[in-house]
């Protein structure tokens, strides 16, 4: 057992070209790690980028809104004051006819 | 410490005096109708009631929205463009003396300086109707119709630059009759 033992624990000397492969195959996982490495960087950049674009659309979409609302209430409020104003002048024009039409009447009677 | 507060101190007096010396001019000359709480409140008795109250800013934006291409509104847009306010105060009621002529007195006596004169005064069953003109350097600066009927009650107050031929040009337009009588003789004739 024991010259078993030391057989099986004997030095042997690797094959030939064995450290050669060695290192071909680790620079050939370095590369695979870098491969990984590059695609996650690339997928978080477009995931940047795209959050980016959601945010720019919502302020877009909020600023859009916000001015709509104020444009839209500018012209309600335009319209109302033009309203007014015309029915202003409109009761001004009644009431000037009929002030004229009660003088020409008075001063025919007199 | 101390010559920083004074100054501070000096600076805004000069300005407040400054601002005061601008702005004095405009105060001045521009007349700030008040329409009396008893007559605001008609409209809680009328049938139908007018409230409009609209000044420089919402005068502008009338104006903007006042379509040159219309013929109508352009000749309301040149009227408006130079006026400084409009009231108007129209109720119509169901029923007889829900108001009095004397609710009018504290409008009335917003005309009495010189600047304003009356060109129609008539009392006819019960009805008074007074037309004021404000003259500003032989200009009409402004119009003040007062006609208290039976069941109904209109005030106008326009203030601002209101030349008679743009009245004219009104003739048809809103109702405004062509043939406005002769300010200065139907003050003579009519004016008690």
């Amino acid at each position: 057992m024991h010259d078993d033992l030391r057989d099986a624990l004997r030095r042997v000397d690797p094959p030939a070209g064995f450290a050669e492969r060695v290192i071909e195959k680790a620079r050939a996982e370095n590369v695979r790690v870098d491969d990984v490495r590059l695609k996650a960087d690339a997928t978080k950049g477009a995931t940047n980028v795209r959050w980016w674009a959601v945010a720019a659309t919502l302020v877009v979409a909020l600023g859009g809104g916000a001015w709509y609302r104020t444009e839209e209430r500018r012209r309600q409020d335009g319209e109302e004051a033009k309203r007014q104003v015309l029915l202003s002048l409109n009761i001004a024009g009644t009431k000037l006819r009929s002030i004229e039409m009660k003088v020409n009447s008075h001063e025919e009677g007199r | 410490m101390k010559t920083m507060s004074t100054m501070t101190k000096r600076m805004t007096t000069v300005a407040v005096a400054v601002a005061c010396a601008v702005l004095w001019p405009a105060g001045a000359f521009a007349q700030v109708f008040t329409i009396p709480d008893r007559i605001e409140k008609l409209s809680e008795k009328a049938k139908e009631s007018t409230n409009i109250t609209l000044d420089g800013a919402l005068l502008k934006l009338a104006s903007a929205f006042l379509n040159s291409n219309d013929k109508d509104q352009r000749a309301a847009k040149e009227i408006v463009g130079k006026l400084k306010s409009i009231h108007v105060r129209n109720f119509e009621f169901e029923k007889d003396n829900e108001y009095s002529d004397a609710d009018l007195d504290p409008i009335r006596s917003q005309l009495k300086s010189p600047a304003w004169s009356r060109i129609v005064e008539q009392r006819e069953r019960g009805e008074h109707t007074q037309i004021f003109v404000k003259i500003d350097k032989e200009r009409v600066g402004g119009l003040v119709i007062l006609s208290a009927e039976r069941r109904e009650l209109s005030i106008v107050i326009i203030d601002g630059e209101i030349d008679p031929k743009q009245i004219s040009a009104l003739g048809g337009n809103f109702g405004i009759p062509k043939d406005l009588p002769n300010p200065t003789a139907t003050s003579k004739d009519s004016a008690e």
